[in-house]
């Protein structure tokens, strides 16, 4: 396992629902039933517990443990409730199966029952059910993804020309700030499930964010951005059609910003966009004209060495 | 450092539905305006802010940040924390204030992220 599938096991033990994972077909006893009745229902169903029910309600467990003291005593025909341990612990079966996890750590037993939001017995819990749920939830995530990876990759393989290019065009709404990102987020998406190198697609992301926001807060009626990914790059377009930049060269220089308040008390206008934006693509050209518009091309290569991949300690 | 570690040296607490104490950061970064924090490699560090909107959140998405912690006690919007929730990544908050919590981190061992590569 990688340590991103150990992260994703991890998370799946904090998504996954007892109740999803639990044994639902109960075998119970009453406390009336003798130890040696119990003796063969564990064998029989090769299991190591039992909850003791009366009247529908759960009164206690019976384990192969206490089976191994009834019969140290020679006591076999004791009834249950001699030997059951009667304070039970339990855990809700929409509880996740992390509580279930501590739970076990802490009680030190083999198993636990579960019951539902009105307190009645459901299902009951072992170590092994979690293992297993885990296992198979991590499965069906690994061949989903595959899946969709799988599906977006022939698509290039499939389409035969000398040089074939997927373009994904976005519309910017000025001063949506809410929505601002989701075309980056998409595209970023995108690129991921192409199989692309996470480190590209971070930097791809990061150049379109940046450009996204620009057009988000400065351009007058929005603007687009489109990406264009082809087998040796990615380039980022984004255009506007104005204000335009007075100034392309001081807007150059970390720090400049002309964004107001407003925009800094949000998070931006740190006058850091397009010095980001250079210093994270391989190459970017920029182009403005007063009250006509802006447009900003980044290109990131996909090849290691015709890019930049490493960082610089501060 | 993980952040149960990060939770019980701020005595920070899960503010979004993805809790995971588990997850792992690899570094800390703090900052209010956003294009300062995308200057430097964030992936999975812990990103250390006093805003509390849907940008905080956006930006950790592009830089695969892998947790964001609000300071001051302060609580994300609930447009941010819908969008945290979408993209499955953790939200904590600290009563500390930012000069405290960064102090904290570090003296315990995160490191700082570095800066990308520019030319």
């Amino acid at each position: 396992m990688t340590p991103t599938e150990v992260l994703k096991a991890q998370e799946l033990v904090y998504e996954l629902k007892i109740g999803d994972i639990m044994t639902r077909r109960l075998i119970t006893v009453s406390p009336e039933t003798t130890m040696r009745e119990v003796k063969q229902v564990l064998r029989d169903h090769r299991i190591s517990g039992l909850p003791v029910m009366r009247d529908e309600h759960l009164v206690g467990i019976v384990s192969i443990e206490d089976l191994i003291r009834a019969l140290e005593a020679n006591e076999l025909d004791a009834e249950v409730n001699t030997y059951m341990s009667s304070l039970v612990r339990t855990v809700g079966e929409g509880e996740s199966a992390v509580r279930a996890l501590s739970a076990f750590g802490r009680a030190g037993v083999g198993r636990l029952p579960v019951v539902d939001d009105d307190g009645r017995l459901v299902g009951i819990l072992t170590p092994g059910d979690i293992t297993r749920g885990v296992l198979r939830a991590l499965e069906r995530a690994y061949h989903e993804e595959e899946l969709r990876k799988y599906r977006v990759r022939h698509v290039f393989e499939d389409i035969a020309s000398d040089r074939t290019s997927l373009i994904l065009r976005y519309d910017i709404p000025v001063r949506d700030f809410n929505r601002a990102g989701r075309a980056s987020s998409q595209l970023k998406q995108t690129l991921v499930r192409l199989g692309i190198d996470p480190r590209i697609v971070r930097r791809v992301a990061i150049v379109s964010y940046e450009a996204e926001m620009n057009i988000v807060i400065h351009s007058t009626t929005g603007g687009n951005l489109v990406a264009e990914i082809n087998s040796e790059l990615i380039a980022v377009l984004a255009y506007d059609s104005g204000p335009g930049i007075e100034d392309v060269k001081a807007a150059m220089q970390p720090g400049w910003s002309t964004a107001p308040d407003w925009i800094r008390e949000m998070g931006f206008g740190a006058g850091m966009g397009l010095v980001n934006i250079k210093a994270t693509a391989d190459e970017m050209h920029l182009d403005s004209w007063p009250r006509r518009g802006t447009k900003l091309e980044a290109v990131i290569y996909l090849k290691p060495g015709e890019g930049k991949t490493g960082h610089e300690t501060e | 450092m993980h952040l149960h570690e990060v939770m019980a040296l701020l005595d920070a607490r899960f503010v979004s539905s993805c809790c995971n104490p588990t997850i792992d950061v690899r570094a800390g970064f703090a900052a209010d305006l956003m294009s300062d924090a995308l200057r430097y490699d964030l992936s999975q560090a812990l990103l250390v802010s006093g805003l509390a909107n849907p940008q905080v959140v956006r930006t950790s998405e592009m830089a695969d940040v892998a947790a964001i912690l609000m300071v001051r006690g302060k609580m994300p919007s609930a447009d941010a924390l819908e969008l945290a929730d979408e993209i499955d990544i953790p939200f904590l908050s600290t009563e500390l204030t930012m000069f405290e919590t960064c102090g904290r981190l570090f003296a315990a061992g995160l490191p700082a992220c570095q800066r990308f590569n520019g030319r």
